[in-house]
């Protein structure tokens, strides 16, 4: 439980990157910047 | 941004991924056995050997990048457009390769450690440092570049986490060196070759192991 639970948050901090990586994007100029 | 960073899995899943997998029991078998000197030595030469094969594998990325776009990527709603927009993209991803890479592996040996704290600690400060970076570089770069924000954002970051991984690590390694099992026993054996009666058995034992052995 020591190393699961700092993990998971690790993990899930991971992800939240790449969330808001496509969050971030949508306010680029180009509007093929998502999909590129 | 996901097309770029899909050509960026690849290379990224066989550096951190597979050399991580492989690294892990070996290290994890060290720490058990109180072997830290050992350790570092393996880290040093694994996480060392990752980067500098991340370092070509960056460059090939950024210039073959445009052509394997082309091929792969450049058919029906996918124009020349896009294909610049991704190349672009994927340049900024493969400036963080080598440090992305140090990062991934580092975290690894805190694991091994049973610290899974310190790499959620960083890993939370490096979300931090990419939001600011992405916000500022969003404000500073212009036209076809503002794509490199992103990208440039998390290379940025993540190099620093490898830096600050490894600095922590070396750290951490620094103060166990003195509880090191097998630099105990080489200490040990080294006393009592210098005690008298030890001098009197060395004709007849056995050649003494190199250091490398020992360690």
């Amino acid at each position: 439980m020591r190393l699961l639970g700092p993990n998971v948050l690790a993990v899930g901090i991971g992800s939240l990157g790449f969330i808001l990586d496509t969050a971030f994007a949508s306010y680029l100029p180009d509007r093929s910047s998502i999909v590129a | 941004m996901n097309s770029a960073l899909m050509l960026y899995g690849l290379p990224s899943a066989v550096l951190a991924g597979v050399i991580g997998t492989s690294l892990l029991p070996q290290i994890t078998m060290q720490v058990a056995q109180g072997r830290y000197l050992r350790m570092s030595q393996t880290i040093l030469k694994i996480v060392g050997a990752s980067v500098l094969l991340s370092v070509p594998a960056a460059v090939v990325l950024s210039f073959l990048g445009k052509p394997a776009i082309h091929i792969i990527f450049q058919h029906g709603a996918f124009n020349a457009h896009s294909s610049a927009l991704t190349s672009m993209a994927l340049l900024g991803y493969a400036i963080g390769l080598p440090g992305l890479t140090a990062s991934a592996l580092l975290i690894l040996c805190f694991y091994a450690m049973k610290d899974a704290r310190t790499p959620l600690l960083t890993n939370i400060g490096t979300l931090a440092a990419r939001i600011s970076l992405i916000v500022f570089l969003l404000k500073e770069l212009t036209g076809t570049y503002a794509i490199l924000a992103i990208p440039l954002a998390m290379a940025v970051a993540g190099t620093a986490e490898a830096a600050l991984l490894s600095l922590i690590l070396f750290m951490r390694l620094r103060a166990k060196v003195k509880t090191d099992k097998g630099l105990q026993r080489l200490l040990k054996r080294r006393l009592q070759a210098k005690s008298p009666m030890a001098q009197m058995n060395i004709t007849v034992s056995r050649p003494e192991e190199p250091i490398e052995q020992v360690l």
